[in-house]
């Protein structure tokens, strides 16, 4: 069970001298149950690369393999790969619609078929796991607030119960509460309702916060792929595409360039203080 | 220094009414706010959405009138209508989303809607137009499409609209919530510029703290009130007021706070990687 | 698939017929297509043929630029072509079963096919030398006499600068919330006519909800920065009429009083 992306390219008005090529030679595995964090500049390729996993983009070169299937093959059912790996785009209030909260959750599950009361048991589902309050259900999104906005979008993803999620820069524009709770409710699903998490930031901060894996996107390629550790080791040749490290590794190198070994490896504040404690604690006592 | 803001006991309600026009319910967006700032400061107003920062980020251009209060833009009474255009000249308004203020097709073309719509003749026009956009960097670009830009160019882009007029004072709404790193900076830096290059004065909405780091005040905003207000780091010392406010601090702040409760014995009040390293210095040369 | 589209496709090329003023070019459009139609023999289309290919020329746009302007019509062309040489009565020099086909029916299928494929290319011709701000500009000088008769001319011109503006926006934005609804499986492409329609609540709602935020951020920050309509308002680009514009309004009358000449006396 994994989502195989091989050799995958996609190039915009081929054939004429403004030919772009958004993806070059894309080759990734993301398996299941992974927090994946991919990073990169803007047009960077990042948000064309997503687009191809449920095929709302198809690519102009390679295979997209999903659970053992080649989604590009004849038969195959995308508009059923579109509930099994469900994307969230950026600023996704902007798709709400429905007179009540309710009805525009249930638009997912409806479009795949399923009976009213499987339907409205999946909205219900949705409704609580974003964490709104039961009484929204009833009101109509344009009323609610930024935040409550964004996760009633997110649970009209959520309703279709895709097996991977894709959320495209999920906190852009909320205030840092708002992050930090939609970064929350999104390592809960990962947590406890077992999705495969692939998160598209600017933040270096809450990619080091809260993913496994890194992806680093430039000029349609993946740069570097590793642990945030392993990422931000890289923190010079990052900055080169337009990138950094989390403010904390900077701090860290700061410290060792000053003198004081300590490892540079941090990526949370959390790590940082911890390494800081331990160094302090066995120099000084 | 002269005051080019004075806010005193600002308040602005918003009525709902029925269709009667029965009042259905009263909204205070801005409750007895005092705001002072001197001509040439560069303030920054946080706070999380909904906290009435924007609303009261209308007011310093008089696209919203006081409800109650006093307010002076530049020694000019807000809230009475021969005014409204004074002090729209004075305090120019760059607001969140960069595509939706933009009005012309080209570059240029859009920095001089200002100036055309005071009546400044056509060679000064052009003379403001040239300088606005030298001021933001974005000179280059003049004969350029605003659709063919990059957020943080198209927001530099309003913040020249907004100088062609030739105002004393900006105040931007949100300006970079919108924008990726890269954009956030160029426009914050170019902001700074203005603020000690040409003496305009600044004030700065926004939640990103890091922005805040370099103002000469800050006003923190929750429920229409200022429940906090200092030098940045005053206000930063306060991590767990922000936080209870919806807000954070940056994270070298965040770190000397979290090292500080657990007994490390770091200075309040650390805003900069710098400093940090210079707090270390020092716990380990006392310690030894 | 919306980014096909080109709207206000102007050519950007350095010409005479680009440097002209736009009233001047607008002027030229509406004598053009007088001319069109007072021109009712080969002569006097050969002379317009003529005229018009010079025209290009000058322009320094490439041909196929003005053509891609027809591919839209050829449907329409045939069938009034077609219209037009069965339908009209006259002396028969053609017939098949029914079908019969008259000297007077050939002549008016042909002068029509001519007609509105140099009505395409010339008006074509005009866009792709005009910028649309221009173009709005033309308009509001050129039509300034009707605010008398209270014609709020600089306002629809601001009207049409703005929805150039935003039209390219809104596209984008069309597109993007046609990817979200598909991304929860929403199909826009199959099922009735009935299905279709209703297809197009989940992508017409957000749009018009952004439409309307966009109009509303928009005006406010026209207002704050003094925007108070057309009244005191000076320009950063005036029209100024050159030499070369006087020059090119007596070309237009010579232009137009040949092919009347043509009309009468032919």
């Amino acid at each position: 069970m994994s989502l195989v992306l091989d050799h995958v390219s996609y190039k915009y008005s081929t054939g004429t001298a403004y030919e772009i090529k958004a993806l070059d030679d894309v080759s990734l595995t993301i398996e299941d149950g992974e927090f994946v964090g991919i990073i990169g500049h803007t047009g960077s390729g990042k948000s064309t690369l997503v687009q191809h996993l449920n095929g709302l983009l198809k690519a102009t070169g390679g295979r997209i393999i999903y659970n053992g299937q080649d989604i590009y093959e004849k038969n195959y059912d995308l508009k059923d790969l579109r509930t099994q790996v469900g994307i969230v785009f950026q600023y996704p209030e902007h798709q709400l619609f429905g007179t009540t909260v309710y009805e525009d959750v249930c638009f997912g599950p409806k479009n795949q078929g399923l009976d009213d009361k499987e339907v409205a048991l999946r909205a219900f589902e949705a409704i609580q796991a974003v964490g709104l309050p039961e009484e929204c259900c009833d009101s109509s999104p344009f009323e609610l607030s930024g935040g409550q906005k964004r996760r009633a979008a997110i649970a009209g993803v959520l309703a279709m119960k895709p097996a991977v999620l894709i959320l495209d820069e999920p906190t852009a524009g909320l205030d840092p509460a708002g992050r930090t709770e939609i970064l929350n409710l999104i390592k809960d699903l990962h947590e406890h309702h077992g999705n495969t998490i692939i998160l598209v930031s600017h933040s270096m901060e809450d990619v080091a916060n809260y993913v496994d894996r890194i992806v680093v996107m430039d000029k349609g390629k993946p740069l570097y792929d590793g642990s945030p550790k392993d990422v931000f080791r890289h923190y010079k040749e990052l900055e080169l595409i337009g990138l950094a490290a989390p403010e904390v590794t900077y701090l860290m190198h700061d410290l060792r360039a000053a003198g004081f070994p300590v490892s540079p490896d941090c990526t949370t504040v959390a790590e940082a203080k911890d390494e800081i404690l331990r160094f302090l604690h066995e120099n000084l006592n | 220094m002269t005051n080019m803001i004075e806010a005193r006991g600002l308040t602005h309600e918003y009525i709902q009414r029925d269709e009667e026009g029965n009042v259905q319910g009263i909204q205070t967006a801005v409750d007895h706010v005092d705001l002072d700032v001197k001509s040439g400061q560069f303030i920054s107003i946080l706070g999380h959405n909904g906290s009435g920062k924007s609303t009261l980020a209308k007011h310093l251009n008089a696209l919203l009138s006081p409800t109650e209060g006093t307010l002076y833009i530049d020694g000019i009474e807000a809230g009475k209508e021969e005014n409204i255009l004074n002090i729209r000249r004075t305090a120019g308004m760059v607001f969140q989303n960069p595509d939706n203020q933009i009005i012309a097709s080209v570059v240029e073309e859009d920095v001089g809607f200002g100036p055309e719509n005071i009546g400044i003749p056509t060679d000064e026009i052009w003379q403001r137009v040239e300088k606005s956009l030298k001021s933001v960097g974005m000179w280059e670009y003049r004969k350029h499409s605003p659709n063919k830009l990059s957020g943080g160019q198209k927001q530099r882009v309003a913040i020249a609209g907004v100088m062609a007029m030739q105002p004393k004072c900006i105040v931007l709404d949100e300006p970079t919530a919108m924008l990726d790193p890269d954009g956030r900076k160029d426009v914050i830096e170019a902001v700074h510029e203005l603020n000690r290059k040409k003496g305009v004065t600044i004030i700065l909405i926004t939640h990103y703290m890091e922005e805040v780091v370099d103002s000469d005040y800050v006003y923190v905003m929750d429920k229409g009130n200022v429940v906090l207000k200092g030098t940045p780091r005053e206000v930063f010392k306060q991590a767990d007021v922000l936080k209870a406010h919806r807000l954070d601090v940056p994270q070298v702040t965040e770190l000397a706070y979290e090292l500080r409760q657990a007994g490390v014995p770091l200075p309040e009040s650390i805003l900069t990687r710098e400093e940090f390293r210079e707090a270390m210095r020092e716990l380990w040369a006392n310690a030894k | 698939m919306f980014r096909d589209i080109t709207l206000g496709q102007y050519y950007p090329a350095d010409s005479v017929l680009h440097r002209l003023d736009p009233r001047v070019k607008l002027m030229g459009t509406l004598v053009y297509i007088i001319a069109l139609f007072v021109a009712n023999n080969p002569i006097a289309i050969l002379f317009i043929t003529l005229c018009l290919i010079a025209v290009i020329r000058l322009s320094k746009v490439p041909f196929s630029f003005m053509v891609r302007g027809l591919k839209g019509i050829v449907v329409l062309l045939v069938v009034a072509g077609v219209f037009n040489l069965l339908l009209t009565p006259g002396e028969t020099i053609f017939s098949f079963g029914i079908i019969k086909i008259s000297d007077q029916g050939l002549k008016n299928a042909a002068l029509m096919t001519v007609r509105m494929i140099y009505l395409i290319i010339g008006t074509s011709l005009m866009t792709l030398t005009t910028t649309p701000n221009q173009l709005t500009d033309g308009l509001e000088r050129g039509l300034g006499f009707l605010t008398k008769v209270n014609v709020p001319v600089h306002e629809i011109a601001m009207m049409m600068s703005i929805a150039l503006r935003f039209i390219p926006i809104l596209i984008d934005e069309t597109d993007k919330i046609m990817k979200a609804q598909m991304a929860r499986g929403a199909c826009f492409d199959s099922g009735s006519v009935i299905d279709r329609a209703k297809a197009m609540v989940p992508l017409l709602v957000p749009l018009f909800v952004s439409a309307f935020r966009r109009a509303n951020d928009l005006a406010l920050a026209m207002e704050a920065r003094c925007y108070n309509g057309g009244e005191g308002r000076t320009k950063m680009k005036p029209l100024h009429y050159e030499r070369r514009d006087a020059i090119a309004y007596i070309g237009l009358f010579l232009f137009l009083a040949a092919v009347i000449v043509m009309g009468v006396i032919l």
